[in-house]
């Protein structure tokens, strides 16, 4: 760990040299830091604090691990008049996201329904190429409309309702999407997979509330032991990857153009304020309203699917959005920067916001306890629900991990399971699963992850989430 | 699996998040072949897709990992826009510096094709596309998926 230097328990930095414009900063505890210290990513914390406009630190939470140029689990704040915005710094996934939805249910009611309520779930939901998607022949007219309103959009089509707009980051619109900045290439890939769930890591989960850290805080999300709850986890699809890959294209041409220094090619940037930069914020802004359109979507075929398959009314089940947050995504927002408050151009890859009580951007009812961070682990263990703390206004603007981090690769994992039987080995853990993709289950099995229970425990030492719930899951669909 | 790399001409990178081809041959058409091949290969069973339907795809860039790049986006393209898989591919080089690329496949059928893992996007991760004496052609891919 020569390289590294302790701060505290869950705090490493990363030493200023060369040209690095600000140091680094790992969360991590001693047993996370024996994988973390061996991988690349560290040098990737190095790299990103080379970038011009960065403030503070180049920040990474505990489920750091490699991605391309920016690590994924990093979050970089760069100063919105002198700093540069990088589609590296969002990642190909724009706005891939999380929402965790509470129902009337209990563990007793499910329980012996769990096969039927995936075979539904699993028939209802489509899942990428080879599917349609839930909204069939969607102009580009009207996709241009919905990615420039984000998740309204859907709910004036029919899809949830408008209460829970409110419980979404950002309201489900990020302000300034510009339609026009989205190639047609991408909006052709867009408009057949709204509502889709996509493959990979990305899935739908039935879990129950298994155990309650803050009753308080829990009861205000109106969670209690035993409940059933749904997860979300999907983005924005073929759209976002595309205007990923335009924009990488024209923010390479923007690095030479403008005279950019960088230690690595796929930091690829350009100025906030230049064309280039202005054109990807507005085509990056699109695809994160995509994305919140995609899960709102699917939010209302999941509430189809468990009252078809329950024989129940919508006030029986009252599926409610607790919260929907990004995980991939770069906004402009105030952060307290050496006294002063001023506005950053905060990048989030595989990092969540996590703001804290009393922030206006909050839903009121969220106001006094602060921001949902729902934490995903592997599909056979647990995930957390956290509550954001002002620690994290002051330390990581406003960010915390967002999951369990792969540690191993998908090649190696495949191998693995061969010799298992991955389904009966997830069903022995309590675990129904369903996958469409024949490798899915084999890549994605539990031990190919971190314990996200190592992940979420540094950032609740280190005070920037708290936890408030464990949730277990006991059905899942993947693509 | 050995034997199946060799035969095919490339191998699998172990990468803890995504999935990365070592692609090796001995004239660079023949890289892009095989670089197709494996995009496919990885995405679904080829030897259950039928050449039924044929495209062509013409570059004029000198610049071997544009076209590198071009051609594998292109057919990604095709597998996203038209849920086009293909299975056989050639690669000529005409007039100068001039390919033209031709895949054959059909439209993905859920209910003869697995799907097996879902390429999103060709990365700018390690990619190199290089022409070295004696080891010949060599391309290093990552997908993300």
């Amino acid at each position: 760990m020569g390289q590294l230097r302790q701060i505290n328990e869950h705090l490493w930095e990363v030493p200023k040299r060369g040209n690095m414009r600000v140091p680094g900063r790992i969360y991590a505890s001693k047993k996370l830091m024996r994988t973390i210290e061996n991988d690349p990513c560290v040098d990737q914390v190095r790299n990103v604090a080379h970038l011009p406009g960065i403030v503070k630190y180049s920040l990474a939470m505990p489920d750091i691990h490699w991605g391309y140029g920016f690590p994924i689990g990093g979050v970089a704040a760069m100063d919105s008049e002198d700093g540069v915005i990088s589609p590296g710094g969002v990642g190909y996934d724009i706005n891939c996201g999380v929402r965790l939805l509470s129902t009337n249910l209990m563990l007793e009611d499910v329980k012996d329904r769990i096969r039927p309520l995936l075979a539904q779930l699993f028939r209802d939901v489509p899942a990428g190429v080879g599917s349609h998607g839930a909204i069939p022949n969607l102009s580009h007219r009207e996709l241009d409309r919905l990615i420039a309103e984000g998740a309204s959009r859907v709910v004036q089509m029919g899809y949830g309702t408008r209460e829970d707009i409110d419980y979404i980051e950002e309201r489900g619109c990020l302000e300034g999407a510009d339609p026009s900045q989205v190639s047609d290439r991408a909006k052709q890939r867009g408009s057949k997979q709204i509502g889709t769930l996509g493959s990979g890591n990305h899935f739908l989960e039935i879990d129950h509330v298994e155990e309650i850290f803050n009753n308080d805080v829990a009861s205000v999300f109106g969670l209690e032991k035993n409940q059933i709850v749904t997860i979300i986890h999907t983005g924005s699809r073929g759209l976002g990857y595309q205007v990923c890959d335009d924009h990488l294209k024209t923010t390479q041409r923007a690095v030479e153009r403008y005279g950019v220094n960088l230690p690595d090619r796929q930091l690829a940037c350009a100025p906030i304020k230049s064309p280039e930069g202005r054109s990807y914020l507005g085509a990056m802004r699109a695809a994160a309203n995509f994305a919140f359109c995609n899960r709102q979507v699917i939010k209302h075929i999941a509430e189809q699917a468990f009252m078809k398959t329950l024989s129940i009314s919508p006030e029986e089940l009252r599926m409610r959005l607790i919260y929907d947050i990004c995980h991939n995504i770069a906004k402009f927002e105030k952060h307290k920067v050496d006294g002063d408050t001023v506005t950053v151009c905060v990048h989030r890859k595989g990092a969540t916001r996590s703001f804290g009580p009393n922030n206006p951007e909050l839903p009121e009812q969220y106001k006094p306890i602060g921001q949902p961070v729902l934490v995903p682990g592997d599909m056979g263990r647990y995930s957390y629900l956290c509550v954001g703390t002002d620690k994290a206004m002051t330390d990581t603007f406003g960010s915390s991990c967002h999951g369990a981090g792969r540690m191993m690769s998908r090649t190696k994992s495949s191998k693995i399971s061969r010799s298992m039987n991955m389904i009966e080995e997830l069903r022995s853990r309590g675990v129904e699963i369903m996958a469409r993709g024949k490798r899915t289950i084999a890549e994605e099995m539990p031990h190919a992850y971190k314990d996200v229970s190592d992940v979420v425990d540094v950032m609740d030492g280190a005070g920037i989430t708290l936890k408030v719930a464990r949730l277990k899951p006991i059905g899942v669909i993947k693509g | 699996m050995v034997s199946r790399v060799s035969q095919k001409g490339y191998s699998l990178i172990d990468h803890t998040a995504d999935i990365g081809i070592e692609v090796h041959a001995d004239d660079f058409p023949t890289l892009l072949e095989r670089a197709a091949g494996a995009l496919f290969d990885i995405i679904t069973d080829v030897s259950k897709v039928k050449a039924e339907d044929h495209i062509q795809i013409t570059f004029s860039s000198e610049d071997r990992e544009q076209i590198m790049r071009s051609w594998l986006e292109e057919l990604l393209h095709r597998f996203y826009g038209e849920e086009m898989v293909f299975s056989r591919f050639r690669l000529e080089l005409s007039d100068g510096d001039n390919l033209t690329g031709e895949a054959w496949g059909e439209v993905f059928d859920p209910d003869r094709h697995d799907l097996h893992t879902e390429i999103k996007g060709i990365t700018y991760h390690q990619f190199e596309v290089s022409f070295h004496p004696g080891k010949k052609w060599y391309a290093r891919i990552i997908f993300d998926v």
